[in-house]
């Protein structure tokens, strides 16, 4: 077995059982005894046969594998596109790879992926070079993550190749860590080579840092100083901005910057601005030199600053519609709660903006009004912040605003979904998804889909179609009650979109199966490109019948997107068409369309509201006849710890009114009606109207505190730091404070912060500011065992880490590069990427199920045949034919030329008829006697049928004369004998006479009456004479008495002259 | 055991050798997914030239011509792909390509070597205008017939001078209305043979439009057809069907009597996934786009 690995490339992945093949003499040794009853040359056929097969077993069970190489090679080039690189540099990236791809070998492939904040295929591997005009713009090029880029190279490769990366990048990488990923491509074979993408910026001048206090007090005049690095001197003007409005940095000069000149090193202004406003406040400065190109990036000529004013109690009151608003700010501007009353398009609701306010209220808004980042940051503000947020209800809020599943309703007291009420009518939604013809089109199908399930409610209906190559036209989520969210959106993540080629089929699905349901509110959203054709008619006009509306959703824009198809479904059937250019707003439309099916969330019968109870912490002793009506409510369920004062009694029970609680460190209340045009006439003009609510507003709004901490912020190169310096009411340092919480990024990511003390009354921290964007610390501080106050401060990224690298990192990519990489120098001829000095790739094929298959069973049915089949020559054309398949499927060489079948077909019958041999002559002799015996078998039946009609003759002969006896044609008594002995030889086992030999007599053939015959006993061998001998013997003995009778009665006929 | 040789031999030669139907496993099969030559990217279209060349046209908008065996000869891009690619070419006897540029709702005339000899068709509904256009086959006086959908969903013929001539089969035509009719052929007696995708059928028209036949039903069934997106003839007249939504093809005789069926739902050669077209050489040998695995698998004649 281990010759077989030398001399073809096999391996055995559980060699050990390779030990098992010692077992085959002990093999042979046991069947020498029961094979004994055969032929040598079969008996040593049969054990060749079953060692052959044991051998064959074993490597099986050791798992045989072929290994097969390959010589071609794969170049990934590996681009870094991020800002960082130099307009001049990115072309010559893409001169270098066209280049190095001219005279690549025609069997190699190359491909090109992009490296940024985003990596992305620009080509897969391919044969033939570069076949892009252009390289498309990266994405997120505000960063550079290599790592990222190598998983995709590496994911990208063909498994039978040679693999090597060509990396073009300056090595400075901001986000994750590429250097395992290096480990693990060079760990798998894969070759690193990098060209460092060399620069030096010499004419730059960035702004290098803004100091600001982190907090103040409010009216407190905070010190500003800018620190501006240069390379050189440089002239040009400085301009601030405090919130967005210039600040006049002279006021001696006509201009409201300041113009200065700039030495080479560290340059530093200073200024002071008082704060008036107890929020954050933001900062921007910004350098503009006389000559901009003296400045090589203008990106960095930027820095922001953040400092939060505690105090104050302000309330954010955001709302469509400020007319139908304008009443309860009124109201609450009575009670002296200060309000800033804002539409919903200028909020800003980012967690700074946020943080300026004790308390936001959303009045009668829907989820989709919102982005998620600021779902996020509402949820962050309450949890984290220690906000208030207060929702009131309307015909776009709750449940029926498509907030269902979003972070606010986490942190708010009711549950938007209704679960237990039978009552409430369902709705019902299916989604046909044809996003395939749409970049990443399964990623966003598949994005719209999970965004509906967290939509709707568990009481709707969800299913999902979509056309698959497998199944065609099928449900990829069958319809069914959004209860079980996990196992649906599982579903939803192995779907497979496929080129739909028409609605109709997918359409008359959906139409069936939303009219199986018992859904008040039927709802279908086509996603598609639009060039599937058009459904029927008749599908269109029943969803009219049936009142099914579909919205439908063109995607693809950029590519190709046939628009009419789909505003003609949308028309036809009372839905919504959205001409979608971003993918990114995809979610958002699926959220608003998905709160179609929840408008049966919405109650409109008109109540008095019911006081659960007595006595509120909140609103203090209420009875329900102080109470106004209201005329609608959305329907919520409200969460086990929130408190319930006021509710609506229903056949079921009580539907939660106001509902309040506190959650992490902020509180929330819901109260479920509202809208006060339509249901809440008799509330806005209610007298107890801005009490009652100034009284839910103070409850939930954070209390200013002022904190006894100087901190400070600031930005060194990828990290931000924080510092505490703290002093007591006596100027003496607190010592072994514990001060920590949580670091809240642009993007709401929550990070742990905990700051250790460096000194006396000291204390600092650092963290990761890998994004561009604004930060908010909120830390909690305090002795060991003691109450913990809060603390809230912000720090600012003003621009993106890329416009902070003024040079190519080689340390880092000399890392990436590893021992087996090379550095390239940029020269596409000598650098020769496309070298062929790597190991060749060694692919690996288990073969134990061919083995089983053409080795081990064959092999095995030889063995058998070998012992049960009493002739070489049969078992030589057993043997032939199972050569012939073997050598021809087993082989593959039915798949090549004619002279491949030929030789295969002259090979199995060499080792055939050598087999055979010993056979051949019986064999002639068989063909010879066939041939002797069907010519003499002609001339005695013509003689038999020349006699019978002689007996006809005489009979009729007789007849006339009036004789009745009649002589009967017997067999004679030699063919008597002959068949006694046929018979006998018929079971003489090992005899000579067998399959394969011709029988004896051919009248049997050819007809004729038989009788039983006694057996006859078989002469004795004679001393000294071969059975064979004996048997020829025999048969000529046989044949010549045969012939003698023959001829005697033939004679015998003749002389009766009849 | 000699006759049972005799029987394996006979009847593995008569398998091999069967008139109609070609074995399961392909004669061979070409293309790789790549951008390269002989490479594709969701190849969805292929023509047969009368000296047996191949053109292929795929989703990164290139056109290539190959050998009968696969082998790649030249390559070329279509003028403008970035709206969308061919999914429909012809050859003419004279060896000009013709191609249904789909998304650019016109037909572009090519030589063999990839240069533009001709163009005509717009976007519209009107006569002689087109949306979507889907294929174009040529009959014996050099006719030419396009087929598009999009709302339109009708075949327009043309002078060989590109004169428009007439359409049928449009949203008017009744039981001839056609809904995506996706590929074309002419038979021996000179009737258009077209493959109406959304019907699920195969329809036979004359040169003036009159509907003379249909075949075949929606299903899966031997017999019925899913999607039906191209066709072509074999020299005795059988129609050789390219089924979409079934992943084979299917064999139906000129009565419509199916006659069997090759491929199914696969990644291995013999299977197919999202198979668009389908051409017959000279010799008789089919060329199958089995676009969704990126390759041609051609079958023995």
């Amino acid at each position: 077995m281990m010759m077989l690995a030398w001399v073809w490339p096999i391996e055995f992945e559980q060699p050990w059982w390779l030990l098992a093949a010692l077992a085959a003499p002990l093999l042979v040794l046991l069947s020498r005894r029961s094979l004994a009853g055969l032929e040598p040359a079969q008996r040593w056929g049969a054990l060749a046969l079953r060692s052959l097969v044991w051998l064959a077993a074993v490597g099986a069970l050791a798992g045989a594998t072929f290994l097969r190489e390959n010589e071609s090679l794969s170049v990934l080039f590996v681009l870094d596109r991020s800002r960082s690189i130099p307009e001049q540099l990115l072309r010559q990236q893409e001169a270098y790879i066209r280049s190095a791809c001219d005279d690549m070998p025609a069997e190699d492939r190359a491909g090109v992926v992009s490296l940024a904040g985003q990596a992305n295929i620009e080509q897969l591997p391919s044969r033939g070079g570069i076949h892009f005009d252009q390289l498309p713009a990266p994405t997120d090029p505000e960063r550079t993550n290599i790592s990222q880029a190598l998983k995709m190279a590496m994911a990208t490769f063909p498994e039978d190749t040679a693999k090597r990366i060509v990396l073009l990048s300056d090595g400075n990488e901001n986000v994750g860590d590429a250097l395992g990923d290096a480990q693990a491509a060079a760990a798998a074979g894969v070759a690193l080579d990098v060209w460092p993408m060399h620069y030096s910026h010499r004419s730059e001048v960035f702004l290098d840092r803004m100091a600001v206090p982190a907090q103040a007090y409010q009216d407190e005049e905070v010190p500003i100083r800018l620190s501006v690095r240069s390379r050189q001197p440089i002239s040009g003007r400085i301009e601030f901005y405090h919130d967005g409005r210039p600040v006049d940095l002279d006021p001696d000069s006509a201009e409201l910057g300041q113009n200065v000149v700039l030495r080479e090193g560290i340059n530093a202004l200073q200024l002071r601005l008082p704060l008036r406003a107890a929020r954050a406040h933001r900062f921007e400065a910004r350098f503009l030199p006389d000559d901009p190109a003296a400045d090589s990036i203008a990106q960095n000529n930027v820095a922001t600053g953040l400092t939060v004013v505690t105090g104050g109690n302000r309330v954010l009151l955001v709302t469509a519609d400020p007319a139908a608003d304008a009443a309860l700010a009124d109201a609450l501007r009575r009670e002296g709660v200060e309000v800033v009353l804002q539409r919903v398009e200028d909020a800003r609701l980012d967690l700074v903006e946020l943080e300026s306010y004790s308390a936001v209220i959303l009045a009668n808004l829907p989820a989709h009004d919102f982005a998620d980042v600021q779902h996020e940051a509402l949820s962050t503000y309450v949890k984290d912040l220690g906000g208030g947020l207060i929702m009131i209800g309307g015909n776009e809020a709750f449940g029926a605003g498509g907030w269902i599943g979003s972070p606010v309703e986490e942190v708010m007291p009711v549950a938007f979904d209704v679960k237990d009420k039978k009552i409430i009518p369902r709705g019902a939604l299916v989604i046909i998804n044809h996003t395939c013809e749409l970049p990443r089109g399964n990623y966003w199908g598949e994005q719209v889909a999970l965004k509906a399930v967290d939509t709707i409610s568990t009481r709707d209906y969800i299913g999902v179609l979509a056309y698959t190559w497998g199944r065609g036209v099928d449900w990829e989520v069958p319809l069914q009650l959004n209860t079980n969210r996990t196992a649906i959106k599982n579903r939803i993540r192995q779907m497979q979109i496929g080129d739909m080629p028409d609605f109709a089929e997918t359409m008359e699905m959906a139409v069936k199966g939303l009219q199986g349901t018992d859904a008040a509110q039927k709802h279908m959203i086509i996603i598609s490109d639009g060039d599937a054709s058009p459904p029927n008619d008749s599908t269109l006009k029943a969803m009219q019948r049936a009142k099914i509306t579909c919205s439908t959703v063109a995607i693809g824009y950029g590519v190709h997107v046939t628009e009419f198809t789909l505003r003609d479904i949308a028309t036809k059937t009372g839905g919504r068409f959205y001409a979608c250019r971003n993918p990114m707003q995809l979610p958002k439309i699926f959220v608003k369309e998905s709160k179609i099916v929840r408008r049966s969330l919405i109650d409109e019968q008109p109540f008095q509201p019911l006081v659960d109870y007595g006595w509120s912490d909140v609103l203090g002793a209420l009875s329900t006849a102080d109470l106004p009506r209201l005329g609608g409510i959305v329907v919520t369920t409200a969460k086990p710890l929130a408190e319930v004062p006021l509710a609506k009694r229903t056949k079921e029970g009580k539907d939660p009114l106001l509902a309040y609680w506190q959650s992490g460190l902020g509180r929330t209340v819901a109260f479920t009606s509202g809208w006060w045009p339509y249901w809440g006439q008799s509330w806005a003009s209610w007298q107890r109207f801005g009490n009652f609510w100034a009284q839910i507003v103070r409850w939930a709004m954070r209390q200013g505190e002022t904190a006894d901490l100087d901190v400070t912020t600031r930005v060194e190169g990828d990290r931000g730091f924080v510092t505490v310096e703290a002093g007591d009411t006596e100027a003496a340092f607190q010592k072994f404070l514990e001060i920590g919480g949580a670091v809240i990024d642009p993007e709401m990511e929550a990070a742990p912060i905990r700051l250790e003390q460096t000194g006396p009354g000291r204390y600092e921290a650092s963290f990761e500011v890998a994004k561009d964007g604004q930060y908010l610390l909120n830390l909690q501080y305090g002795a060991p065992g003691e109450r913990k106050r809060s603390l809230r401060v912000g720090l600012s990224v003003p621009y993106s880490p890329e416009y902070r690298e003024l040079s190519t990192n080689d340390a880092v990519l000399a890392q990436l590069k590893g021992d087996n990489g090379r550095w390239l120098d940029g020269d596409p001829k000598a650098d020769d990427v496309f070298a062929h000095n790597l190991p060749p790739c060694v692919s690996r094929q288990p073969v134990w199920e061919w083995i089983v298959a053409w080795l081990v069973l064959p092999l095995f049915m030889i063995d058998v045949a070998t012992r049960r089949l009493a002739s070489s020559v049969a078992l030589s054309i057993f043997v032939e034919l199972a050569l012939l398949l073997f050598l021809l499927f087993g082989l593959g060489i039915y798949k090549g030329p004619w002279w491949g079948w030929l030789g295969a077909i002259l090979f199995a019958e060499l080792v055939g008829w050598s087999l055979r041999y010993r056979a051949i002559g019986p064999t002639i002799e068989f063909f010879t006697y066939t041939v002797a015996t069907l010519g003499r078998a002609g001339e005695r039946s013509g003689r038999r049928l020349s006699r019978l009609r002689q007996v006809r003759d005489e009979a009729r002969q007789r007849l006339a004369r009036g004789e009745t006896a009649m002589p009967t044609a017997e067999p004679t008594t030699d063919e008597k004998a002959a068949a006694r002995r046929r018979r006998q030889a018929r079971f003489d086992v090992g005899g000579e006479v067998g399959a394969g030999q011709p029988a004896e007599d051919l009248t049997e053939a050819l007809g004729g009456a038989r009788e039983a015959a006694p057996p006859q006993t078989k002469p004795a061998a004679k001393p000294g004479e071969s059975a064979e001998e004996m048997a020829r013997e025999e048969k000529t003995s046989r044949l010549f008495e045969a012939k003698k009778k023959a001829r005697k009665e033939i004679d015998d006929r003749g002389k009766d002259g009849s | 055991m000699r006759v049972l040789a005799g029987c394996l031999i006979v009847g593995g030669a008569l398998y091999g050798c069967g008139p109609s139907l070609p074995p399961a496993e392909p004669e061979f099969v070409f293309g790789e997914t790549g951008l390269g030559p002989g490479e594709f990217s969701y190849p969805r279209a292929i023509a047969v030239a009368p000296d047996d060349a191949v053109f292929v046209v795929d989703k990164s908008g290139r056109i290539q011509r190959f050998d009968p065996d696969g082998n790649v000869e030249t390559v070329w891009h279509m003028p403008e792909y970035a709206a969308g690619k061919p999914t429909g070419m012809t050859v003419h006897p004279d060896g000009r390509l013709f191609v249904a540029d789909t998304h650019y709702n016109r037909v572009l005339v090519f030589d063999r070597d990839g240069e533009e000899l001709a163009r005509f068709g717009e976007a519209g509904t009107g006569p002689g205008q087109f949306m979507l256009p889907t294929d174009v086959a040529l009959d014996a006086s050099g006719r030419i017939y396009v087929s598009e959908y999009g709302g339109n969903d009708r075949i327009s013929r043309f002078s060989p001078d590109f004169e428009f001539e007439l359409s049928f089969g449009g949203p008017e035509s009744g039981a001839a209305r056609l809904t995506r009719p996706a590929g074309m052929a002419f038979d021996e007696e000179g009737m258009l043979w077209v493959a109406d995708a959304c019907n699920h059928r195969l329809c036979r028209f004359n040169p003036e439009g009159k509907l003379l036949q249909t075949i075949g039903e929606m299903g899966r069934d031997q017999g019925q057809l899913r999607y039906p997106y191209d066709i072509d003839l074999l020299d005795d007249g059988t129609l050789v069907v390219c089924e979409y939504g079934n992943n084979r093809l299917q064999w139906f005789s000129p009565t419509g009597e199916s006659l069997g069926i090759w491929g199914g739902a696969g990644r291995r050669p013999g299977q197919m996934a999202y198979p668009w077209g389908v051409a017959r050489n000279n010799a008789g040998r089919l060329y199958v786009v089995d676009s969704g695995n990126n390759r041609v698998q051609a079958l023995k004649p």
